[in-house]
């Protein structure tokens, strides 16, 4: 037997296989890229973004500053002129705003409250999921149970019920958001984390007696992400749509933080008279913004899910 | 024989799923749902010596990883003790006790698996000598390249990914990260069953050329007894949780003593079998759930006869070094 | 089967128990249940003698008793705005609720399955993919300016329909009934379609995903190389197969649609108990937020919990997978 004998190198061979590994990022995007829409969906979305973050430099007027808006100017139809000659592309509203710097600022406010609701459940989420894939038995079962029990009521029924026990507020919608979110990034997390836990080198991890905090967070943690780039662009588009829904319903932002929902509200009351621009355009907003980021949700689940592809 | 590297006494492992509530109260309203207990592992005793290389045979599902795991440290046993140098790990104080877990580590049945997909060769085989403060940090490359040139990688791959190797380098890269933390004892949990046959050897030739080397102890666990011919001074044959062979690797391939053994050894193509008629063992192996009375083999067995089926045979010297659990030996019959 | 409906028993009890405690807590714990529960214009007097009626000087545990006690009575308080029983003022809201809801389902049903058929049958037409770009827009439009921009086509502009309200309602067997008058249909007609939007979006995604599965399976295929005609492949072998899952869904969304009536209660002034509930929070009127809270509760957890057994009874595998689990 020649136990002993020498052990040689591969280098030809690794390197061939090295090549095929190295294109997965070059791959992923040229997948992305394949559906025309979902690259029109992310280059708009990423101009809301744009427009969102940059509201106070280039909307025409600041809407909130009473110095700039006059009443007299109100309820003006799209196109018009102020007295002082600028255009209204949007018109105005009630108190004689600029619609179109409503909206941007409008923009702002729901776009601020959506992501930061959305990345704050996505990190309490990923802590309870992880927790209860990692540990398993009975904290794992109270965990879930929790999960089911809150995904087993609308978002907005429970969105509702904080709200009617918290009032109005910035700080309480987001909480509100959070409540409903948080249950479906643990549930995702703990489904793709009880998969990864059981393979083998989370057993390795055991067996070279790292800490339990190290193995969650630097073994099992980034292996469990991808997932949650679907389910956080889906969930941010919800939370955007449910903070409107509750604005426009009067239990969600105050008046002096106006996202989008409210502002639809408040040219509801002028629907009646004819008056359509000062509901319908934040609408068209909020329509374009949401319909954006699902495209590219939906984009990224089919190239993320090898099983859906072709 | 000195102190044994790693001692099992009496090892039990049992996996029970209890019965929540709901089934508790169809129970109270006449419904008969019990308790499923399966019995893994079930009283066995190991000693393994310094140096030296033991074979863990068996089919699928008899216990022989769940062995391992419990060696390993990764599971905890139901009962018993397992003794490192003579001392018990459960008693350990934890620092102590992550020491022991340092010295006896695991190589896998599924490489890639066993590689965190997205960290790097570097990481994966340095990040525990570092993190465990083995090696300074100035000497940590220079420490990663004698490992990996030690197992036959190149270390010019380190900032490499698992998926960009093949089979038997992410085997290699398994086993560095092994050695990286320095350990005495190493159990392979099918480390080469899920190889190309070509590459198993050099696989296998890696491990024993180590064990020279460092004076590696081994657990070597297959479900392949071919595998184990070659490597193995001594041989375990394990049937449903229990150990019912064991002997040196010479004695137990010339003259297996066991029926299940025997059985076993009829299965091993040989270049030698000259018009042998392939005779699978009998029957299909019984569900742990429910194991046979007596000695589990009997259903399955050629020599069954009454006491097999009423009690356990007893794990006994046959021979120096040679022990099975068979009546077979117990006089007249044979 | 039996130990499946237990556990499903069980996790009812146990969601109706949780629900309480965090409905009570939150009212208790949270806000100042002599602000919640007692009308802010008793004067000292009064509100010492409300306070001992509610119990309110108990320990917090003998309270949660006495809330259960009462809401099991079916009890809530009074309403501070009407005066009423809460938990009467609701009860008569249901109705008018039920009817939009279950209006709204069956028009998921009737517009989605066909729909989804068809995108399903003919993957690749232009129309497919209009159906299935329709869907996404129909889970992208928010639901209450919908309703508004339906107000103004139909109500404002084109005047057919009226805007709000629920027009003339029949009374049947104790039930307000407003779909069986003229009036009454042309006023259920925008709420319904508006409420039933989202939903028609699902079930055309549920049935397109069911039927891509289904034309794909050996007995699909064995039926039509029998030659069978298509027409009958279709209404048989492939409906058939996707109709459970489907109806299950839709089963689980009419808790969906209650708590969503919501919002189109709100834009059509329909005055069914999510109108209620919106005028109630912003009126602070807190016996009924607490009644509602806790009526639907109930209601989910009943809805959730025939769908599960009637789909454990269609669907064997589902008990066995909970055993596995």
């Amino acid at each position: 037997m020649s136990v002993t004998s020498k052990i040689e190198l591969i280098p030809e061979l690794s390197a061939e296989v090295a090549l095929e590994g190295e294109t997965s990022l070059r791959r992923f995007v040229s997948d992305f890229t394949e559906n025309k829409v979902a690259v029109g969906a992310l280059m708009v979305f990423l101009a809301i973004v744009f427009v969102a973050v940059f509201a106070s430099l280039i909307s025409p007027q600041n809407p909130y500053d009473l110095a700039e808006i006059d009443i007299l100017n109100g309820r003006l139809p799209p196109r018009s002129e102020s007295m002082s000659g600028t255009t209204y592309w949007l018109g105005t509203d009630d108190q004689g705003r600029d619609m179109l710097s409503a909206i941007f600022y409008g923009l702002r406010t729901s776009l601020g409250v959506g992501a930061m609701s959305g990345f704050i459940a996505l990190c309490i989420g990923t802590c309870i999921g992880l927790t209860a894939a990692y540990f398993g038995g009975r904290v794992d079962s109270l965990i879930m149970r929790l999960v089911d029990l809150q995904l087993s009521f609308p978002a907005i029924l429970i969105a509702l019920m904080l709200l009617a026990v918290l009032g109005k507020g910035v700080e309480k919608i987001i909480i509100a958001l959070i409540a409903v979110q948080w249950a479906y990034y643990a549930r995702t997390v703990r489904g793709s984390a009880l998969v990864e836990r059981s393979k083998d080198y989370i057993e390795a991890a055991h067996c070279l007696a790292f800490s339990n905090r190290r193995i969650v967070f630097r073994h099992l943690m980034p292996n469990v992400l991808p997932p949650l780039i679907v389910v956080g662009t889906v969930q941010v588009a919800h939370a955007i749509l449910l903070e409107s829904t509750l604005s426009f319903l009067g239990i969600g932002l105050p008046v002096t933080e106006p996202s989008l929902g409210l502002l639809i509200a408040n040219g509801f009351e002028y629907m009646l008279s004819g008056k359509y621009w000062i509901s319908f355009f934040p609408g068209v907003a909020l329509l374009i913004t949401v319909v954006s980021i699902n495209l590219v949700g939906d984009q990224l689940r089919d190239v993320l899910n090898p099983r859906l592809r072709r | 024989m000195s102190v044994p590297l790693i001692e099992l006494k009496d090892v039990t492992k049992r996996f029970v799923k209890t019965l929540d509530l709901a089934e508790k109260i169809a129970n109270l309203l006449g419904a008969h749902i019990r308790e499923e207990v399966v019995q893994a592992v079930d009283r066995v005793n190991l000693r393994i010596g310094i140096g030296e290389v033991l074979g863990l045979v068996g089919e699928s599902g008899c216990g022989k990883s769940t062995i391992g795991r419990i060696v390993a440290g990764t599971l905890s046993h139901s009962d018993g003790t397992v003794l490192y140098r003579g001392r018990e790990v459960a008693r350990m104080s934890p620092a102590e006790g992550k020491q022991v877990a340092l010295k006896v580590q695991m190589i896998f049945q599924d490489p890639l698996a066993s590689l965190n997909p997205r960290m790097r060769v570097r990481d994966i085989i340095g990040e525990a000598p570092r993190v465990h403060g083995l090696v300074a940090a100035s000497e940590i490359e220079d420490y990663l390249d004698e490992i990996m040139l030690r197992v036959g990688l190149d270390p010019s791959y380190k900032r490499r990914y698992p998926h960009q190797f093949s089979g038997g380098q992410r085997q290699r890269i398994g086993i560095a990260r092994a050695l990286a933390v320095q350990p005495e004892f190493i159990v392979c949990d099918e480390a080469v069953a899920a190889l190309d046959v070509s590459i198993q050897a050099q696989v296998l030739n890696v491990f024993m050329k180590l064990r020279e080397e460092l004076e590696l102890t081994y657990l070597f666990i297959s479900h392949d007894i071919g595998v184990v011919e070659h490597l193995a001074d001594r041989v375990a044959i394990m049937y449903l949780g229990r150990i019912v062979e064991l002997a040196p690797t010479e004695d137990l391939f010339t003259r297996p003593n066991h029926p299940y053994t025997q059985a076993l050894l009829r299965e091993v193509p040989r270049l030698d079998t000259r018009q042998h008629a392939f005779e699978p063992i009998k029957g299909e192996i019984p569900s742990p759930l429910d194991p046979p009375s007596g000695c589990h083999f009997h259903p399955r067995c050629p020599h069954v006869f009454k006491p097999c089926r009423e009690e356990q045979p007893k794990l006994m010297e046959i021979a120096p070094e040679w022990l099975s659990a068979c009546y077979l030996n117990n006089g007249s019959r044979r | 089967m039996s130990v499946f409906i237990i556990r499903r028993l069980l996790q009812s009890l146990m969601v109706i128990v949780a629900m309480s405690l965090i409905v009570f807590f939150g009212v208790n714990v949270i806000g100042n249940p002599v602000d919640i529960l007692i009308n802010p214009e008793f004067d000292q007097e009064e509100l010492e003698r409300a306070i001992k009626a509610l119990g309110l000087d108990l320990p917090l545990w003998q309270q949660y008793l006495v809330f259960v006690k009462n809401a099991l009575q079916g009890d809530f308080g009074k309403s501070f705005v009407f005066g009423q029983s809460a938990l009467k003022l609701i009860i008569q809201r249901v109705p008018a609720t039920l009817e939009l809801a279950f209006t709204a389902l069956i028009m998921s049903i009737i517009i989605g399955i066909p729909l989804g058929l068809f995108a399903g049958l003919k993957p690749d037409s232009s129309v497919s993919k209009a159906i299935m770009g329709g869907s996404i827009l129909g889970f992208s439009l928010p639901t209450f300016w919908v309703g508004i921009m339906m107000i103004m086509i139909f109500a404002v502009m084109l005047g057919v329909l009226p805007s709000t309200g629920r027009g003339q309602s029949l009374t049947i067997m104790g039930l307000e009934i407003s779909f069986l008058t003229w009036d009454g249909l042309k006023h259920l007609l925008m709420p319904a379609i508006n409420l039933a939007l989202l939903k028609i979006s699902l079930v055309i995604r549920l049935t397109r995903a069911g039927t891509r599965e289904v034309v794909l399976q050996d007995y699909v295929k064995f039926a039509r190389a029998k030659g069978l005609s298509t027409r009958r492949v279709i209404l048989v072998h492939v409906l058939k197969n996707i109709l459970i899952p489907v109806v299950t869904v839709i089963g689980l969304e009419l808790g969906n649609l209650i708590a969503f009536s919501v919002v189109t209660e709100t834009v059509f002034a329909w005055p069914g108990m999510g109108k209620l509930i919106i005028d109630s929070i912003q009126m602070l009127d807190r016996p009924i937020i607490v009644a509602y809270l806790m009526i639907i509760v109930f209601m989910f957890v009943t809805i959730n919990l025939v769908v599960d057994i009637l789909y454990s009874v269609l669907d064997p595998r589902v008990r066995l997978q909970d055993v596995k689990a």
